[in-house]
């Protein structure tokens, strides 16, 4: 028998197995050897656990028999020396895992007697971490069951599968090991990552880096890689999954004479000694592309049952609960509040979907929007969070609607619909602000900010909409309908600068006309005065005189020339103008009593008249 | 009289023209451009990781209310994290801009040719006011003259497009085999020349021209 591989024991396995060695059950007294098995009777799929320890360190190593339909799986290792009046004594142990390949009973000798294991058929569908099963390795935590381990024809390697149970319901997803085996000694690369075929099944997440352990099989060491996964199941049936594994296996070619015996078991013996290979350079390598095969492994997939199914069901298949939660208990009118509503538990989260709150009285939402966490390397277990924008229309004592989520709950076989409690939010009415801090929208940062944290927000939030928009992007200042109000404008304005214009030109032309009138008239009178004055006609003369004097008085005053006489004279001169009025009264007296006067003084009122004129021009 | 119905009607008219610029509120439209919706939109293209749609929409946002602090912020966030230069624009863009967004310039102008044109009118017939009619003349031709400055700043933008595909070359003609020029970056601003076909010769800020895909670039301002 070869001697076991040194292995690495975790603190807690052993303290176990030191536990367990002083509570061994069976002992070899004799050898120093004692071996437990614990528990003796477990279901298929359960794992027990075999502790062998020696006394004596010095001693040969134990390792676990062959015992068809049983799997040891070392995992632990420990050693401990005692020194007790100065005598020394030792004691290691190596702790297996027992993993049943079949149901029966399982006698495993070396022990006196020998232990005993009964396993239990039915246990492969049995839950995972039933009561009395000693799970001490991460796939039996998980309550993983292998397939049989199939080595491969030359016993060099093997390609296994894990899985929790092996009935799915569609869309369900779970965690799976995929485990490559290669014997210690035997040189191997991967070629790719492990694969299936067939649509009924989907692996997704598969780890890029496996896990690596030792692995005792069939009593020989094999180095063992691990990978993670999960499987979820697309279409309904009972399809066998065999999953492939490419290899590239370098392999030690001995050349003809070396492997040809001679016949002499001596010779033979000296030239099939490795060191001799070597040293005479009889060894060759060569390389083979192989694939390897993990035993088929049938799983039944059911549907999901049509009954009974809750609206707005998005096809979520595992455990989940959910919890809500409000950014703030207390908002104004018009500000927003972040509503978040958290999934978690384990299942497949990507068809975990929630619209919220889609229509709720008093309050203006926006579309969520959802982010998923997972906690463990596959994705099948994590939270999901839905986060919503919600905002307050109305003021008072305002109440978000409970949140709901619907799910198929593969365990007890039926739909489940879990719902968060109603939301109490105290509104106030909203004070005077800018336009700009009512209505928007506050994003991831600000929402913590909310909660007591100053975060700078990279992207500034959104606003909510005012309603006042415009039919085009166009500047008015290009737009043919609004350039015709400046258009419109100017040509009012021109025209009517053209109509007063006009006006005055109009006015000044009637001006001129009646001044020019007055010039002749008065040119025509004082020609008539001239006239009269030669002839010494006093009364021609006088006569003449105030008609020349009255049209230009008329026309300063704007009324009809015949209109002034002696008794209105007063209103159109000033007071230092006696002449005009003395004049007047002669013209009067003249014309009516027919007096005569001297050529002098003719003479004299001729020249009053003429200067009369020139201190008066008519405009 | 006619002096004076005059006077009156264009007092009226200029205090309602006056109201109705100072409120900066034009009719509610039930549908079409707004500054919020444009600013959101832009800001879901952020999320979206497309920055040239999110420069497209703040500029677009931009022209409607080009005095709003979160939109010049989110532009400027977003040509920083894409590689583009800040923007920055003229002095007088950036004092017309605090002042009042061009559609609201557009009726200040109105005013002050109303402005102009009444106390001209009005200067005629009372000469002896006639100097405080030629200060609100002046003042009228200072509002006409502010609002044509910034039409003439904003005259470029008619024909400025952006870049909104990722990976767009400008080629050396207007054919899709034509070689590559330069690669444009998703959010830069280009002016627009001409079109041939599905391509449009363009001019990059470093005054660099080629033909561009029609499809890879938008108008900042749509035409009517």
């Amino acid at each position: 028998m070869k001697p076991l591989p040194p292995r690495r024991l975790h603190p807690p396995l052993g303290a176990i197995a030191a536990l367990l060695l002083l509570t061994a059950g069976v002992a070899h007294a004799e050898s120093g050897v004692t071996e437990q098995i614990e528990p003796a009777e477990i279901d298929l799929g359960e794992t027990a656990q075999l502790t062998i320890a020696t006394l004596d360190s010095t001693q040969t190593p134990v390792i676990p028999p062959v015992i068809p339909g049983l799997e040891f799986v070392a995992v632990g290792q420990s050693s401990q020396m005692e020194s007790i009046n100065g005598r020394t004594t030792s004691k290691s142990s190596v702790v297996y895992e027992v993993i049943p390949q079949r149901a029966g009973t399982f006698t495993i000798p070396g022990g006196s007697p020998p232990l005993v294991l009964r396993v239990r058929s039915g246990g492969a569908s049995a839950p995972p971490a039933s009561a009395g099963a000693f799970s001490t390795s991460p796939a039996a935590r998980s309550g993983m069951v292998a397939s049989a381990t199939q080595l491969t024809q030359d016993g060099s390697a093997f390609v296994r599968l894990r899985l929790p149970k092996h009935q799915l319901y569609v869309g369900e997803s779970m965690p799976v090991d995929i485990q490559v085996g290669v014997r210690d000694g035997l040189v191997a690369t991967l070629s790719g990552l492990p694969s299936f075929g067939g649509d009924s099944f989907t692996l997704n997440n598969l780890s890029t880096k496996p896990e690596q352990a030792p692995e005792i099989i069939g009593g020989q060491p094999f180095t063992v890689l691990t990978w993670h996964s999960a499987l979820a199941a697309v279409k309904p049936g009972t399809s066998s999954l065999t999953i492939d594994t490419p290899l590239t296996v370098r392999m030690q070619t001995m050349r003809p004479s070396a492997a040809n015996p001679s016949g002499d078991p001596t010779l033979d013996e000296f030239f099939n000694d490795p060191f001799f290979q070597r040293f005479f350079g009889v060894v060759g390598t060569t390389e083979k592309e192989i694939t390897l095969a993990s035993p088929p492994t049938t799983i039944n997939v059911m549907a999901l049952p049509a009954q009974s199914r809750p609206e707005g069901f998005s096809g979520a298949v595992g455990h989940f609960k959910i919890t809500s939660e409000l950014s703030a208990a207390t908002t104004t009118v018009g500000d927003p509040l972040t509503l978040r509503m958290h999934v978690s538990g384990a299942g497949n989260f990507d068809r975990v979907r929630s619209s919220m709150l889609v229509t709720a009285h008093d309050w203006k939402t926006y579309p969520p929007t959802a982010i998923f966490t997972a906690t463990d390397s596959t994705g099948y277990h994590g939270e999901k969070v839905f986060k919503q924008i919600a905002i307050a229309k109305e003021p008072g004592n305002q109440t978000l609607p409970a949140l709901g989520f619907s799910y198929f709950d593969p365990d007890s076989g039926r739909y489940e619909t879990a719902q968060t409690p109603p939301i109490s939010v105290a509104v106030i009415r909203a004070a005077a602000s800018s336009s700009a801090a009512n209505g928007r929208v506050p994003n991831d940062d600000e929402g913590k900010a909310s909660a007591g944290r100053f975060v700078t927000p990279a992207l500034r939030p959104d606003y909510a909409d005012t309603g006042y928009s415009v039919a085009s992007l166009v500047p008015r200042y290009f737009q043919p309908s609004f350039l015709a109000v400046p258009s419109a404008m100017a040509l009012a304005f021109a025209a009517a600068w053209f109509w007063l214009r006009r006006r005055e030109q109009a006015a000044d032309d009637n001006s001129t006309a009646r001044q020019r009138a007055t010039s002749q008239a008065t040119a025509t009178w004082l020609a008539q005065m001239e006239t009269a004055a030669a002839r010494g006609d006093a009364q021609d003369f006088f006569s003449s005189a105030r008609s020349a004097l009255r049209q230009t008085l008329a026309a300063r005053s704007h009324v009809a020339p015949q209109s002034i006489g002696l008794e209105d004279i007063d209103a159109h001169i000033g007071p230092d103008d006696q002449e005009v009025r003395q004049l007047f009264a002669r013209a009067d007296e003249a014309t009516y009593s027919g007096c005569n006067a001297v050529i002098g003084d003719l003479e004299h009122w001729k020249q009053v008249v003429l200067r009369q004129l020139n201190e008066r021009p008519a405009q | 009289v006619t002096a004076r119905m005059t006077l009156a009607l264009l007092t009226l008219a200029l205090s309602a023209a006056m109201a109705h610029a100072a409120s900066g509120v034009p009719p509610v439209m039930s549908a079409g451009y707004s500054a919020p919706r444009l600013f959101d939109l832009a800001n879901a293209y952020v999320r979206d990781g497309k920055p040239g749609m999110a420069v497209l929409n703040y500029e677009r946002a931009r022209l409607l209310a080009p005095n709003d602090p979160d939109i010049r912020a989110n532009l400027s966030f977003v040509r920083t994290t894409s590689g583009l230069r800040p923007i920055a624009g003229t002095w007088f863009e950036r004092q017309a801009s605090r002042f009042a967004s061009p559609n609201t310039l557009f009726w200040f102008g109105c005013v002050g040719l109303l402005i102009v044109g009444a106390s001209l009118f009005l200067a005629r017939q009372y000469p002896r006011r006639r100097l405080a009619l030629r200060a609100c003349t002046a003042a009228g031709f200072a509002l006409m003259a502010v609002t044509l400055c910034n039409a003439l700043a904003i005259w470029p933008m008619m024909n400025e497009a952006v870049v909104i595909a990722r990976a767009t070359p400008a080629r050396v003609a207007p054919i899709s085999l034509a070689d590559s020029l330069m690669p444009l970056r998703e959010g830069e601003i280009l002016t627009m020349d001409a079109k041939v076909r599905d391509f449009t010769l363009v001019h990059t800020d470093s005054g660099r021209t080629g033909w561009v895909a029609s499809a890879d670039i938008a108008p900042v301002i749509p035409r009517w």
